[in-house]
């Protein structure tokens, strides 16, 4: 689920990388001073873990396929959500500087995708208030957040890719084609996850972030937290609902889409007859692409007569877009502030 | 097993190249950060179109490729898989774009295939751009370029840490995978039953050795924080640095 540097534009990096700065600093202060001698080599140590265990094959029965673990999820349970989130963002950093997974201006947009939904939404929203229960309910809540993390990923990689527009990819066909396939990823990656969570619960209980405070004090959510969550989730699929369907209603369907293109096409080729032949290829490809933009609805200015009028107003779009995705970001900051996991 | 056979060599390979004599690998870090990430932006601004424009800014990593005097043979590998990876998104684009541009006179292109033509060369100058980074520049070095960029201290150290302990992890999980697959008649995947057990306990095993590497860190005087060598800017860094923002001002024409 990488994003890599082509598929984006600077704007779009730029904007995730200063979201995934902020929640880098956000961590490292949350994880307090005084226990980060110890907890440096444990977090370094479990990082390294995830990146080996990443290239483990799991057979997954009746397919004769096989998957592996992202490792988000079981970096937010083995470490807690800050310490899992900074550790994230190492294996990231790493796989984006050695192997050219990802990019170091897509570094931002993976983090966001693989850390922050896993570490930060549905670590204290899915598995927290599961963990609380049995060993049963431990593993369904395991399984839970893994599948919700990495929906949210995806989601958030198609509204990335769609903003920056490198790819000729619409947005709906890309959304229903996304969401399902990370659902059936995120089930294998939530099983084995949970397969590791339920051996360590019954080895080494204590190794699980949180566990033994939860059980210590036997403590039930309350009322209030319950509550909060409630809203918490309310709020966010609010946010992300009502986004999904601005997106849907805005973007015409498949067929829709096609159309558009041949008539943008047609206007192309007689566009281009009136022009002189002398154009350069730069301005021909410029006005192409203004005429043919995949959200030609965010394009503030619809004036035809310039190019640099229409390449400002995409360049707003995706500026504007980049904020809307960075908005959803900081409610769930706020959110996960109010709970006080 | 080639897998981590494979990411263990590009491990040692790359830190190998960025540990030898070279004057490139005595550029000041952060310098070279610093104009990775700047020719990154200039890059990935370019449009989707615009093949002519991503071919000359291959110049940069073409040229610290050819400077650095390392063999192709060692990079190619590590190029070609991870750009046709990075640009898996945009594979539909032929089919998805089909219109046919006029570029010259009498002369036509598929729109789709050129923007997918333009995104895998610019995902190759992309990770050649970073490889060129990593092969010039030590581990400890980059962390040092990080901190200088305000990088939260305690990412540092464990960027630092983790790197070192890939290689340990991954020679044991390659040594579990091994003796698991012996066992089981040459199977390379694992079975469903063994899914918890088998990387349960190589995470028992990671746990134990992170406390035994905080006693002997903290018996060495560790309080939290690894220092890493100071480096002080020469002319020579700003020559370099001042170079390349010509040659990219020459280039493109942004500025």
């Amino acid at each position: 689920m990488h994003m890599s540097d082509a598929l984006i534009t600077p704007a779009v990096g730029g904007t995730f990388l200063a979201a995934s700065a902020y929640v880098i600093n956000y961590s490292a202060k949350k994880i307090e001073s005084n226990v980060i001698e110890k907890r440096v080599p444990y977090m370094a140590v479990i990082s390294a873990f995830v990146f080996a265990a990443q290239m483990i094959n799991f057979a997954i029965p009746g397919t004769g396929s096989s998957g592996h673990i992202g490792g988000g999820m079981l970096l937010a349970i083995l470490l807690g959500p800050q310490a899992g989130f900074l550790s994230m963002a190492t294996v990231l950093l790493i796989q984006a500087l050695f192997f050219a997974d990802g990019g170091l201006l897509a570094f931002g947009c993976n983090l966001i995708n693989m850390g922050l939904f896993t570490c930060y939404v549905a670590y204290p929203l899915i598995y927290k208030p599961f963990s609380r229960g049995s060993k049963k309910w431990l593993l369904v809540g395991t399984v839970l957040a893994t599948v919700i993390g990495l929906q949210l990923g995806a989601f958030s990689v198609v509204i990335q890719t769609i903003i920056s527009g490198k790819t000729a990819l619409p947005f709906k066909e890309f959304t229903l084609f996304m969401q399902p396939i990370h659902l059936a990823i995120g089930l294998v990656e939530g099983f084995i996850t949970a397969a590791i969570v339920g051996f360590l619960y019954e080895r080494r209980e204590d190794l699980l972030f949180d566990f033994f405070k939860n059980n210590s004090m036997s403590r039930q959510l309350s009322p209030r937290k319950t509550s909060i969550i409630v809203q918490g989730i309310l709020v966010i699929t609010l946010i992300v609902g009502g986004l999904f369907s601005q997106f849907v209603s805005s973007d015409p369907d498949g067929l829709e889409w096609s159309l558009e293109k041949a008539v943008a096409q047609a206007e192309t080729s007689e566009m281009e007859e009136s022009v002189t032949v002398t154009s350069t290829i730069e301005m021909t490809m410029a006005n192409l692409q203004s005429k043919t933009a995949v959200m030609p609805d965010y394009d503030f200015n619809q004036s035809d007569d310039t190019n640099i009028s229409s390449n400002i107003g995409t360049s707003v779009s995706g500026v504007i877009g980049s904020l809307l995705v960075l908005s959803i970001v900081t409610v769930f900051g706020i959110v996960i502030r109010k709970i006080r996991f | 097993m080639n897998t981590f056979v494979n990411k263990l060599l590009n491990i040692c390979q790359l830190e190998e190249a960025a540990r030898r004599d070279h004057w490139l690998n005595r550029i000041h870090p952060l310098v070279k950060l610093m104009l990775t990430i700047i020719y990154i932006v200039l890059l990935t601004s370019v449009e989707q179109y615009n093949l002519q424009r991503v071919l000359i800014l291959g110049i940069y990593p073409v040229l610290l490729l050819v400077i650095s005097d390392l063999p192709l043979k060692m990079l190619l590998p590590k190029l070609i898989v991870p750009s046709l990876l990075g640009i898996s998104l945009g594979l539909l684009n032929p089919l998805l774009d089909p219109r046919q541009l006029h570029i010259a006179e009498g002369i036509y292109i598929s729109a789709g295939w050129l923007s997918l033509t333009t995104l895998f060369v610019k995902s190759i100058w992309l990770v050649l751009s970073a490889l060129m980074l990593v092969v010039t520049t030590p581990i400890e070095d980059i962390v040092f370029a990080l901190e200088r960029l305000k990088v939260p201290k305690i990412m540092c150290v464990q960027v630092l840490l983790t790197f070192r302990y890939i290689t340990i992890l991954v020679t044991e999980t390659e040594r579990i995978i091994l003796a698991y697959s012996m066992r089981s008649g040459g199977k390379r995947s694992i079975d469903l039953k063994a899914w918890g057990p088998l990387i349960g306990q190589l995470f028992l095993s990671a746990s134990k050795k992170s406390v035994m590497l905080y006693e002997a860190m903290k018996l060495r005087g560790f309080d939290g924080q690894i220092r890493s060598k100071e480096y002080k800017v020469k002319v020579i860094d700003g020559i370099y640095m001042c170079s390349w923002i010509v040659i990219f001002k020459l280039l493109v024409g942004v500025w």
